[in-house]
């Protein structure tokens, strides 16, 4: 299948004038049988693998839903036709979903909390919001640092959650940004991240259709699909003499061809977004409507925009950014060490909506972290804790500026804030709202998870 | 099962009043296995005398236990997943619990399941894992001198002489001071470096030139294992001293006397908040850290009680000095007995009164020996040393027998290390592994063979006053930093984790193909690096085909297939007999320098 579609071998076909076109093809011609046995075997053993974990029927979802391992690395190998041009692959659905994760457990009361609280007061004095704060609804305050965005709040763009969890997850670290990233137990996910799931529900588009910012890839977008993960688009490209860089590009490319390694699927993938990266970065970027991009979330975000603005059909980003683990001088109001990494947020996606301009309208960011941290500060910072805020910022109008459910802090889960609001139902709802999912749909994602009952979208 | 753990004896919690304040702050107040733990939730400071009283604040609920259908480990996650299916087959295929007395008879005995176009040969698989790079020079020393030979003088490193370059990390004017010192001079002293940079510095140095390579590899195991990272409130000056005097100290010896080190060290004890933590106010990060990260692991049988209990028992653990960062002793280890909590404590079988503050360091590190003895902290330990060293899903039978060499051994690292490279399965597993972003660049480095010192045309920076050594150094460390994966530089307490799952990116790769560019051509005149005809033999060889059989020999060791071949010369769009000195080829040899370093057999080890 796959040597017929790279390098057909139908007559007028045969002279094709790069020589490393010539290496490419006598190297696949010299694993072709061995790879197609391979493959062969593999998709014969995913698909009963397949069955016997779902306990049904071989079926041919490992064919058609992504292929993994040597299956990908050889469906891949169409790479040379199907992915040169990303114009003229299947754009997908036009909308683009950022998944942001704060890493190290974001004290979610110091970024929301009830106004004049008479609990808060009395067992986090040092760590209350100060009259900076910013009113939102429902006697809720928003931590000032959140000043860049509050033309985007008051045109109802962004909304906060507060509450948000799922009973599964513990205060440790690890375990709970596991859980997060599968959007579920391992048992429930079967090895496989939530967004990578998410793709399976949005089929095939080109090279760009999920990147990972970021050292390492996401454990939410491992799976059955291959990432892009990049540390910036700026990064993604080779200096080389110009006379040999496609041919160097192109050898190295075969020199993984057949590879039983994933990183054979990276460079497949690969190779085609350092060609459109090239092509994006030739010039220096210009961000549009006085945008500016600072600081962590900015300088990752500005990548996306780029890629976006470039009319580059990605559907589904995800980044992460740490520090949020404010056991001791937490901070949270100006100069302080939370205040400016929700600052750095802030900025970041203010600037990016704005440089976005009509294409906003496609975009939705959702940001979330493993747990909220306890309400009772330790002395001038704050423990592992349970419910935590989460931030939703889109384009398009959004159902309030607080949503979800919120019983206040009389009611605690070892004194922490319970999980009144689904974290996953979160997640599938904000997806489903995204790319207009169906419910069967998301439940395919988060099958084990109640939707959440509030609306996200105005 | 029930996500929560909620044993029966504590599900009827009554409603608490004041007392249920004190479950705010996570303070003991249960019965752990049922003894008697006292609580010291009756002093929380959070009303004064005339303080509200806390109406309902509603029950407490039980302690909350690690989710035990979660996943344990970073590595475990990561494997789990569907595009790791080639590499757990790997695995599987060559999975064993035989350990032999000598890593020769281990590799005698594996059968070595190599991938196709790849070299089958022991001594390259042993440079690959033992070292951060194959060079020519280190596997003739091997081949002549035997594996385990070669092994045995590894496991010595005191027998091993330093290279000229580790005799010129003592040019990195903060390197030697002792932590006082540095504490006392590095904000007045405005032209040195950071010190963090320095120790990022000395540690590739020492990766790249080093000749005590497995030393060198086992203290970077042992550096993810206790991450101290250098950026955080203070930590760029007490961790690097962390890296020196607790990591390097024992990375051939206990591993339980690092850990007893490091929880009195003040890197780890300010980065992991123990500093901060009173007994009227735990704080339990380190607490957490130390059974999660350092001892049992995630899923290793602890509970948050045990968390709590540890947490107060730590206090105590602190650092010498007021709020000013000019005091010479600011960032020095103190145990502080009037910050201990006393009282009996009971945490993973070991109990004790706990009585006298001005004995609790003696009971923390009672404490500490206790866990890191227990069977699973020998299994952490010997798990991620076997995915460091023998692949990305070692067998748990060989991570069993290894964890019994940890135990029968009392946690001495050497022994442990040495049956792990005398196991069929560590010989079973060539190029199993993918090198993380900074060991790749690292690779790359020695393969190129650069030196330590400068090329023709090197310009010493006007400020700050630095060694072209140290110039060279910062170079590459900016290219880590665009790479992502900087070593002694990850920013959260889990270290870089070291399975390929995690790092399957392009942007790193195509930085790293940028900077073999770069310093073929001279980019980076702090360090000397060959030119690209300079990595020929000379004279050259007559035509492109033997030139390109000979790069392939000198940067992969090994000599390529016809394939391998022929894409490498489509770079120069010239065949195998073309006369080697056409202008085509000659100007296309580094990027056929590239695409062999960029190759699997550079990458994979």
């Amino acid at each position: 299948m796959m040597g017929s579609n790279v390098y057909p071998n139908g007559r007028g076909q045969e002279k094709l004038p790069d020589p490393a076109e010539v290496a490419l093809r006598a190297a696949y011609e010299a694993t072709a049988s061995n790879n197609a046995a391979i493959r062969d075997d593999f998709l014969r053993l995913s698909d009963v693998e397949e069955a016997q974990q779902e306990g049904r029927g071989v079926t041919r979802r490992a064919v058609v839903g992504g292929a993994v391992g040597a299956a990908a690395a050889l469906a891949t190998a169409e790479f040379a036709v199907t992915k040169a041009a990303y114009a003229a692959a299947p754009t997908g659905s036009g909308k683009t979903l950022i998944n942001i994760f704060l890493v190290g457990a974001c004290d979610g009361l110091g970024l929301l909390a009830p106004g004049d609280d008479a609990i808060l007061k009395a067992v986090r004095p040092n760590l209350l919001l100060d009259r900076t704060a910013i009113p939102l609804e429902r006697g809720f305050v928003l931590n000032s640092a959140f000043t860049p965005l509050k033309p985007l709040i008051d045109a109802g763009r962004v909304a906060f959650v507060p509450a948000v969890s799922d009973n599964k997850l513990p205060r440790s670290h690890f375990q709970s940004i596991d859980i997060c990233s599968l959007g579920g137990l391992p048992s429930e996910t079967k090895g496989t991240g939530w967004l990578d799931r998410l793709l399976d529900n949005l089929g095939p588009t080109t090279t760009f259709q999920a990147v990972n910012i970021g050292a390492q890839t996401s454990r939410t977008l491992v799976g059955n699909h291959v990432p892009l993960s990049i540390a910036s688009l700026k990064a993604l490209g080779v200096r080389g003499d110009a006379r040999y860089h496609e041919r160097t590009l192109k050898a190295i490319e075969g020199l993984f061809h057949g590879l039983a390694h994933p990183a054979g699927d990276v460079i497949a993938n690969g190779m085609q977004a350092i060609r459109t990266a090239e092509k994006l970065t030739s010039t220096a970027y210009k961000p549009a409507n006085g945008a500016v991009y600072t600081g962590a979330v900015g300088t990752g975000l500005q990548s996306v925009a780029q890629l976006l603005r470039g009319d580059v059909p990605v559907e589904v980003i995800n980044m992460a950014f740490g520090g949020y683990d404010t056991h001791a001088a937490e901070g949270v109001n100006s100069g302080g060490h939370l205040y400016n990494l929700l600052s750095d947020l802030a900025k970041g996606l203010a600037a990016f909506f704005a440089d976005l301009g009509t294409k906003a309208q496609n975009t939705t960011v959702i940001v979330t972290t493993e747990f909220g941290r306890r309400v009772a500060q330790n002395n001038d910072g704050t423990d592992h804790g349970h419910g935590g805020v989460a931030i939703v910022v889109s384009g398009r109008k959004l159902a309030g500026k607080v949503i979800g459910g919120w019983k206040g802090l009389k009611e605690l889960d070892n004194g922490d804030v319970p999980a009144t609001n689904n974290m996953f139902g979160l997640y599938g709802k904000v997806a489903q709202g995204v790319f207009g999912l169906t419910d069967s749909a998301v439940k395919k994602v988060f099958p084990n998870n109640p939707a959440v009952s509030f609306s996200i979208f105005g | 099962m029930t996500p929560q753990h909620r044993p029966e004896h504590r599900s009827a919690t009554p409603r608490l009043g004041r007392r249920s304040f004190a479950s705010l702050v996570g303070f003991a107040s249960v019965a752990a296995g049922g003894a008697v733990v006292a609580s010291n939730s009756d002093r929380l400071p959070f009303f004064g005398a005339d303080g509200p009283p806390p109406s309902d604040v509603g029950p407490r609920t039980e302690a909350v236990s690690l989710n035990t259908s979660a996943n344990t480990s970073v590595e475990q996650s990561y494997m789990d997943a569907k595009s790791a299916t080639e590499l757990r087959k790997a695995a599987e295929a060559s999975a064993s619990d035989v350990i032999l007395s000598r890593p020769s008879a281990a590799a005698a005995q594996a059968k070595a399941s190599v991938p196709e176009g790849f070299p089958n040969d022991p001594i390259l698989h042993l440079a690959n894992r033992a070292t951060f790079g194959a060079t020519p020079a280190l596997l003739a020393r091997i081949k002549s001198m035997g594996i385990d030979a070669w092994i045995d003088q590894q496991l010595k490193p005191d027998s091993i002489p330093y290279t000229t370059a580790e005799v010129k990390i003592k040019e990195l004017p903060g390197i030697h001071l002792t932590l006082a010192q540095a504490s006392a001079t590095i904000h007045t002293n405005k032209v040195m470096d950071s010190l963090a940079d320095e120790y990022l510095w000395a540690t590739t140095a020492r990766m790249i030139w080093s000749d005590r390579q497995l030393f060198e590899r086992v203290v970077d195991f042992c550096t993810d294992r206790i991450n101290v990272p250098m950026h955080f409130d203070f930590g760029s000056v007490s961790a690097p001293y962390f890296g020196r005097d607790v990591i390097r100290k024992h990375a051939f010896g206990k591993y339980a006397d690092m850990l007893v080190a490091a929880v009195q060290h003040a890197g780890l004890v300010i980065y992991l908040n123990q500093s901060q933590s009173q007994k009227a106010r735990p704080n339990e990060n380190l607490a957490r850290e130390l059974l999660e990260l350092h001892t049992v692991g995630a899923g290793g049988g602890y509970t948050e009680e045990d968390v709590r209990q540890a947490a107060l028992l730590q206090t105590g653990l602190g650092v010498i000095g007021g709020k000013v960062v000019t005091d010479a002793g600011h960032y020095t280890f103190a145990f502080r007995p009037n910050n201990h909590y006393t009282g009996p404590i009971k945490i993973m079988g070991f109990s004790h009164p706990n009585a006298s503050a001005d004995k609790g360091l003696e009971v923390i590190k009672a404490y500490v020996n206790h866990v890191v003895r227990l069977p699973a902290a020998a299994k952490s330990f010997a798990r991620e040393l076997a995915t460091k060293f023998v692949s990305d899903k070692p067998s748990d039978a060989l991570v069993d027998k290894l964890a019994k060499v940890y135990l029968d051994n009392d946690t001495a690292i050497v022994p442990v290390v040495r049956a792990m490279f005398s196991s069929v399965e560590f010989w079973a597993s060539p190029f199993a592994k993918m090198h993380r972003p900074s060991e790749y660049l690292v690779s790359i480095y020695r393969k190129l063979g650069v030196q330590p010192q400068t090329a023709p045309g090197y310009k010493p920076p006007s400020a700050p006053a630095r060694t072209p050594f140290a110039d060279g150094l910062r170079g590459m460390g900016t290219v880590l930093n665009n790479m992502g994966q900087v070593p002694v530089h990850r920013g959260t307490p889990d270290g870089w984790s070291d399975v390929a799952t995690a790092y399957l990116g392009i942007s790193w790769m195509s930085t790293a193909w940028t900077e073999i560019d770069f310093v073929l051509r001279g980019g980076r005149p702090a360090l000397r690096f060959p030119t690209a005809a300079n990595l020929l033999p000379s004279p050259q060889p007559a035509t492109a085909g033997a030139c390109v059989d000979a790069l392939a020999q000198r940067l992969v060791a090994q000599k390529p297939t016809s394939a391998q071949r022929a894409l490498l010369l489509s770079i120069a769009e010239v065949g195998a007999d073309s006369p080697a000195s056409a202008t085509a080829f000659q100007g296309a040899l580094v990027d056929i320098a590239k695409a062999l370093l960029a190759s699997p057999q550079s990458l994979l080890r």
